[in-house]
């Protein structure tokens, strides 16, 4: 109405969009991503067998994994506990699936992990622990067995069993499915055959160090339910997870009742799921967000601006919670056009860049610069490395030496949302300085993606979330046939260390090749890792065990509101 | 009077193939597919597996086809009010518009009442004390809601109302089925952004359209008549300045989907201008379809109910 | 419409009315106009914008662009009269300089709807029959479209800028001058001065811009001032949606987002960058009714 929103009907989207790109960042789908990566750990030699307690024997309370570890932890509060209520969680963006084969976007796993088990699941150190599936072993580096407990109903009131699960792999892999998981994870298996009916066998196609995480991550979803509903699975969700469906208005709310027979249910000192009722409420706006947790409208704020995450610590209702590090901002340069094409360039850019800078502006010191192209929680980080310096008398010497000297013009490319908009202003502003001139281009999401793909501009600012194997912080971006190469990076060396370090499982071996690999991206400069944004959420002060998981998501079955 | 109306509506028809068409001739123009936004970016796939992996869901959402087969296809189904499924959600388009419309609807229409409340008798008290204090100070406070943009009304009111006062929820949306109180609530701050904006120009529209009246000869020989100048207004006055006001108020309502997205993002309002602008930039090619041919066919509505208008408030139209 | 024809009554006193207009045209309006004091304050506000405009490098303290990450979120002090933005820019200037692309949408949407429309709605209101019912659909659809998915589709297509969302809002503002001038072309069209000058033998263009063009000024200055205002509006939603100008160039519409974003932890931003806007619109609100007091002589001396 009225000039103002003439087209002021404009407005929005885009920031959304990409923002799930961000908070991808710890919400990495299970099944449904190819890089839910095998834990390069513990679990990758070769004949290692694991039983629920050995395995998890680290563990604090996982979604599900009801361990000794629970009780321990649980016991000292077990008095105080109160169970019912209403948890309500926003987040920046609605769920767009409920169909737990298809779904990958961001905040979905906030809900998936409620609704939903996987066989196989993390603890908070990011190690693969059983799940539905209370024992994984390798008989040899082609071949994985899964073994099923009994008991462990749907909330449709079916079983699960060993033919269960091998239906769910059936659609799982249908490409009628289209589940953006399904095709990664089809060139990795070669068979599925159920041995008994707790027991399920998957054959590799050749030994893979990521396939556990892939075939363990698989979402199960009920039998019955998948012929009953098919497509319409997205809005009928039936798992075995501690909440059940009740219903979901879209950019509205959704709402989830806790499920009586849920299978880890016994096992925990004080009823669990505890609270009676999740809400899940997508909020964009995060200032929004925040205004509404501090009038306690909301319990759980999923994602709190950096700005504001100073004076929440002031706030004697709220508790502001800063996650270690998960994620990183990247810049991709584009190695098939000039000037970027040239080395001195490259390198130049990588010298200029102000890390310092972005942790000021946009993060106000929270978070980190980035050392490396590992996430600070994977096992390859190298923690003592230091922090590359800035050296702008080096980049313009490097301009020089490639006959630059009077100047480069650059294009950068980026979703139009923030962090990326402060970011790609920085680092115009740092480029600047070593005689750089960076056009800025900020992009609605589709668009970025499809300009990614075409290598559309000489630099490419983009997020990339957390991986569990060192392989996916590589393969997605760097490799020569991968559809997001941006770089356009073909480096035969690179490419060897990448497939050597699938097929190896030892931890010590796997080490020095992606050390390798890394150094070949530090001598080519196909890319620079720049910061490892934060992951910050505020909670109600009386909300009481509620965790964030790496690839699991937001965990909430032991969750409970402590009365004032 | 029937005849004209079954000619506007056959001339209305093909405005709504013609906007349609153009929907469709967009897609091509616009890079990005849904395959693609499906697929997103976290892919281990190597080239020809990816491209396989986008031709095999293009396949699923029914691109597969010519564009202008999928137009006709489309066009036949909507014909019988398929409009088609959500790609992700799988949730009938039908369906989606039909949750939505409620809150678009009672956004819009309480936005409109509220600028009619404030508006007309603004826009009389201006036009009679013509360039005097009451016209000035009715036209600041009309002015002001329509020269401060949308966003910046919406962020200061939650911040005022919702965080500092406390006495309104902050965002949200509450079923009137569910709770009418709330429901009130839920919806005051957002009804007072768009419904402040859109007052500024009903206000100035209804003080110029009685000054125009004014200025008529009729007027002048009411006024020769010895008639009081409220019963000259009541009597002549606003039947006449009604006109513009209807067409205005009605083409406003038309606009409704589009101008109030702002509001439904920043509100966490589930209205339709936020289902079709999310569809949009998820490229949900089948709800943008159905979304925009309900806003064609509310104006199309709402363009009737002015030609109505006209016959009721304008004796002369009956004559045709 | 039947509705536009006026009443046979006030036919030969609007035909006088309109003569002795043309002639005392100007005159008439440089005076007048100096007694709408409200008008007067209007031009006022948008001269205060043109001149930021013209001579943002001398009048700006600070480069707009210059970040500055040691000196973010700073408050109002002597040295930034306007406090610092998110990346420690000196907030005063980036307002100063952004008027330079408020200025920029305005004109830009104005000039090309003003002018487009008005042919449309001149060719429309004096040709009729079927190339009035052609051309009026086709406005019709334009009202009809959803104006995001244009801007959106045409920023895409022709690469992302403010130009380029512009033009797309240009384009959809073009039924509102078409439809007013029809109005206008066809009421004045069975006018006596205008059945005259056919009668005479003057040409069909002589006709339109010699004496349906002229008449019609009034609506169009109104409608156009009210354009003014509402691309600069406009402006502040494309950026919303990331559509707007491209980082660093300072525009008011993005620093209102980003004074959202910073709301509670630096008021300021939102506040000068909403005050710039509200004085600039409100300017070229006022303006548009001084224009239409003066320039309508049916309302002329009516008080």
């Amino acid at each position: 109405m009225g000039p103002n929103s003439a087209v002021g009907s404009s407005a929005w989207n885009q920031r959304i969009v990409s923002r799930r790109r961000v908070l991808h960042v710890a919400g990495l789908s299970a099944g449904a991503t190819a890089f839910f990566a095998a834990c390069g750990g513990n679990s990758s030699s070769n004949k290692s067998s694991a039983t629920a307690t050995k395995a998890a024997a680290p563990a604090s309370p996982v979604a599900g994994a009801s361990t000794p570890a629970v009780k321990g932890s649980a016991t000292a509060a077990v008095t105080a506990v109160v169970v019912g209520g209403n948890l309500i969680f926003a987040a920046t963006r609605d769920v767009t699936t409920l169909d737990g084969h298809v779904g990958t976007l961001g905040d979905e796993v906030n809900v998936y992990s409620g609704l939903y088990d996987s066989s196989l699941t993390y603890d908070d150190n990011a190690q693969i622990i059983p799940n539905v599936a209370d024992k994984f072993e390798y008989p040899d580096n082609t071949t994985i067995v899964l073994h099923y407990r009994a008991n462990v109903a749907f909330h449709d009131g079916e079983t699960l069993t060993a033919s269960t699960v091998k239906a769910n792999f059936d659609r799982f892999l249908d490409p009628a499915t289209a589940s953006p998981g399904g095709a990664s994870l089809q060139k990795k298996l070669a068979k599925i055959e159920v041995i008994d009916p707790n027991t399920v066998k998957f054959t590799l196609t050749q030994p893979d160090a990521t396939a556990l995480a892939s075939v363990g991550g698989v979402r199960l979803i009920s039998a019955g339910a998948m012929t009953k509903f098919g497509k319409d699975l997205a809005r009928n969700p039936v798992g075995t997870g501690a909440f059940k469906f009740k219903e979901w208005l879209k950019d509205d709310h959704l709402t989830m009742e806790r499920f009586d027979k849920y299978w880890n249910a016994a096992k925990a000192p004080v009823r669990v799921p505890r609270v009676d009722v999740f809400t899940f409420k997508p909020i964009v706006e995060p200032s929004v967000m925040l205004s509404n947790l501090k009038t306690r409208n909301i319990s759980i704020a999923s994602s709190v601006q950096p700005v504001d995450f100073g004076s929440l610590k002031t706030d004697t209702g709220v508790t502001a919670v800063e996650r270690t590090p998960s994620s990183s901002v990247r810049m991709y340069l584009n190695l098939t056009q000039a000037p970027t094409d040239n080395l001195k360039v490259r390198q130049a850019v990588d010298l200029a860049v102000d890390r310092d800078a972005i942790g000021k502006a946009f993060y106000f010191g929270l978070g980190q610069a980035a050392r490396s192209i590992f996430s600070p929680t994977n096992w390859m980080y190298p923690k003592d490395r230091p922090i590359p310096k800035r050296d702008i008398a080096g980049a313009k010497a490097k301009l020089k030496e490639a006959g630059l000297d009077q100047g480069v013009k650059l294009d950068m490319i980026l979703p139009a949302s923030e962090p990326y908009r402060t970011i790609a202003q920085v680092l115009q502003a740092s480029l600047a300085e070593a005689g750089m001139t960076v056009n800025i281009k900020q992009l609605e999401s589709g668009q970025f993606l499809e300009s990614l793909k075409k290598r559309e501009g000489h630099l490419a600012l983009d997020s990339i979330g957390n991986r569990n194997d060192p392989d996916g912080f590589f393969s997605g971006n760097f490799k020569a046939d991968s559809p997001f190469n941006f770089a356009g990076f073909n480096d035969p060396e690179f490419e060897k260390a990448l497939a050597d370090g699938l097929l190896l499982t030892d931890q010590t071996q796997r080490r020095a090749i992606y050390q390798k690999a890394e150094q070949r991206l530090l001598d080519v400069v196909p890319g620079i890792f720049l910061y490892n944004p934060p992951g910050l959420y505020a909670q109600l002060k009386e909300v009481q065990e509620y965790r964030y998981v790496d690839f699991v998501g937001a965990v909430y079955d032991l969750t409970w509101f402590k009365k004032s | 009077m029937s005849a004209y109306f079954v000619r506007r509506a056959l001339t209305t028809l093909p405005v709504i193939l013609l906007v349609t068409m153009v929907l469709f001739a967009l897609r091509t123009m616009t890079p990005g597919d849904p395959a693609t936004l499906a697929i997103g970016q976290e892919t281990d796939l190597n080239r020809a597996q990816y491209q396989q992996a986008l031709h095999q869901i293009r396949v699923q959402y029914d691109l597969d086809k010519p564009l202008p087969v999928q137009y006709v296809l489309w066009l036949g189904k909507a014909f019988v009010g398929d409009l088609g499924r959500s790609y992700r959600s799988n949730q009938p388009v039908r369906e989606a518009i039909v949750e939505r419309l409620p809150v678009t609807l009672e956004l819009g229409l309480a936005s409109l009442f509220l600028s009619w409340i404030i508006a007309i008798p603004a826009g009389i008290i201006a036009a009679r004390n013509r360039n005097k204090w009451q016209d000035v100070l009715a036209n600041f406070i009309g002015l002001f809601g329509l020269s401060l943009p949308h966003i910046w009304v919406a962020f200061v009111l939650i911040l005022i109302f919702g965080v500092k006062l406390h006495w309104l929820p902050p965002s949200g949306y509450v079923a009137f089925s569910h709770s009418p109180i709330q429901n009130i609530r839920s919806l005051t701050l957002p009804v007072i952004t768009l419904g402040t904006s859109a007052a500024a120009g009903l206000m100035r529209l209804t003080r110029s359209s009685l000054l125009e009246v004014i200025g008529q000869d009729y007027m002048r020989t009411a006024r020769a008549k010895g008639l009081s100048e409220g019963a000259i207004l009541r009597r002549h006055g606003m039947r006449n300045a009604l006109i513009p006001i209807a067409t205005v108020v009605a083409l406003e309502f038309g606009g409704l989907l589009g101008g109030a997205f702002i509001l439904e993002t920043i509100f966490a309002l589930p209205g339709m201008g936020k289902l079709a602008v999310d569809a949009i930039f998820a490229r949900e090619y089948p709800t943008v379809q159905g979304v925009l041919l309900l806003a064609t066919l509310c104006y199309l509505l709402a363009n009737f109910a002015v030609d109505m208008a006209y016959g009721v408030l304008d004796p002369r139209i009956r004559y045709d | 419409m039947a509705i536009l024809q006026p009443a046979p009554d006030v036919l030969l006193t609007a035909s006088f009315q309109r003569e002795a207009q043309r002639f005392y045209a100007l005159r008439h309006f440089v005076s007048s106009f100096r007694r709408q004091w409200l008008g007067m304050i209007g031009l006022a506000f948008l001269a205060l914008t043109v001149f930021a405009a013209l001579f943002a490098p001398w009048l700006a303290q600070y480069n707009p662009n210059k970040i500055n990450p040691i000196h973010v979120l700073e408050s109002p002090s002597s040295l930034h009269l306007l406090g610092t933005d998110g990346l420690g820019r000196d907030v005063l200037s980036r307002i100063i300089y952004g008027s330079r692309i408020s200025l920029y949408s305005g004109f830009l949407v104005v000039s090309i709807s003003m002018v487009a429309g008005t042919v449309i709605g001149l060719v429309a209101g004096y040709a009729g029959g079927i190339i009035d019912t052609l051309l009026m659909r086709c406005m019709d659809a334009l009202l009809a479209f959803p104006g995001l998915i244009l801007a959106l589709a045409i920023t895409a297509a022709l690469g992302p800028s403010l130009t380029n969302a512009m033009i797309a809002i240009a384009i959809l503002s073009l039924p509102g001058a078409a439809r007013v001038v029809r109005g206008e072309t066809l009421s004045l069209r069975e006018r006596d001065f205008v059945i005259a000058e056919r009668v005479v033998g003057a040409g069909t263009a002589r006709i339109l811009f010699r004496h349906v063009l002229p008449n019609a000024m009034a609506p169009i200055i109104v409608i156009a001032s009210l354009r003014v205002g509402g691309a600069i509006l406009v402006e502040t939603g494309l950026s919303f949606l990331g559509l707007g100008v491209q980082p660093p160039t300072p525009s008011w519409g993005s620093m209102v987002n980003e004074g959202a974003r910073f709301l509670e932890r630096a008021p300021w931003i939102a506040m000068a960058s909403g005050g710039a806007i509200f004085i600039t619109v409100l300017g070229a609100n006022f303006v548009g009714d001084a224009v239409r007091d003066v320039f309508d002589p049916r309302l002329r001396g009516q008080r």
